[in-house]
């Protein structure tokens, strides 16, 4: 049976991209943490690559339409090119700490900018889902 | 599973590393002049060593890690001497030992340490707003 909110592909979405956000938001938390640490090395992951990966295996789930041909994007091919991983140390310090603050800070409020957007997508279709319920009760 | 306490967390423990590191700036510039210590001899400067403190991520087995202090290292440095004859420790040729503290260099750890520390409370500040935005969910009429 279709359920309306964990089966909802909208909503399945939003929370892969709200988990996510919460993960790289422990290790940019843990990057700033050490970033007087000796020998320490910042730790990252590609936020598009791992949403990417988890979109590919809801679309495997329950995809009620055929996916677009890749063709059907023109920068497709482009945008999927893998993103360097870790991240490039912007300099060297004679501790061996290469956690670079600005970095950080523009990680920081990215994730942040993502967890949000993640959530609002959420919260607009479950009204959409109550508003749905409502009409029906009608 | 990284949880948002988990996050608040290693915020905290990179907090109250940098509040000690403040700390030890402090005690170091305060005693710039102290030639009388109980364990005999001037002032030794003081330095704190960070380590990371591996925090538990559980199924994710994402490196999260806060900071902990290993040690509070008390310098090796020459003492500095100045001569004031008239000073109560100067030895015999007048020469008085002052402890090995850069002011300079307390003053540069000190502007670090508080920059470490609003990092942290970034840290917090945004986790706190990812909270709200996820409490909003609730929220749905």
């Amino acid at each position: 049976m279709f359920d309306l909110v964990s089966g909802n592909y909208m909503i399945q979405m939003a929370d892969r991209g709200m988990t996510l956000a919460t993960r790289r938001m422990g290790l940019i938390a843990s990057n700033i943490a050490n970033i007087d640490t000796p020998n320490y090395r910042a730790q990252d992951f590609s936020f598009e690559e791992a949403f990417q990966k988890e979109m590919t295996a809801l679309d495997g789930q329950f995809s009620p339409t055929s996916p677009a041909l890749p063709s059907y994007f023109p920068d497709a091919s482009a945008a999927s090119k893998p993103a360097p991983e870790g991240t490039a140390p912007s300099y060297e310090r004679n501790d061996l700490n290469d956690v670079s603050l600005d970095q950080q800070t523009m990680n920081l409020a990215k994730t942040q900018q993502m967890y949000q957007l993640s959530s609002n997508f959420a919260q607009l279709e479950l009204r959409r889902v109550l508003g749905a319920i409502r009409d029906g009760a009608k | 599973m990284t949880t948002f306490d988990t996050i608040k967390n290693i915020a905290a423990s990179g907090m109250a590393a940098q509040r000690l590191r403040v700390q030890l700036a402090a005690t170091n510039i305060a005693n710039v002049e102290t030639t009388r210590t109980p364990e005999g001899g001037p002032y030794r400067q003081k330095q704190a060593v960070f380590q990371v403190l591996p925090m538990d991520s559980g199924a994710d087995g994402l490196p999260v890690a806060g900071v902990q202090v290993a040690a509070v290292q008390a310098s090796n440095e020459p003492f500095i001497s100045k001569y004031d004859p008239s000073h109560p420790d100067a030895d015999s040729s007048g020469l008085v030992q002052f402890p090995n503290v850069n002011p300079v260099e307390e003053m540069v750890n000190l502007t670090e340490a508080s920059r470490s520390f609003e990092a942290s409370v970034a840290v917090v500040r945004a986790v706190r707003t990812m909270e709200l935005s996820a409490q909003d969910l609730l929220r749905v009429q």
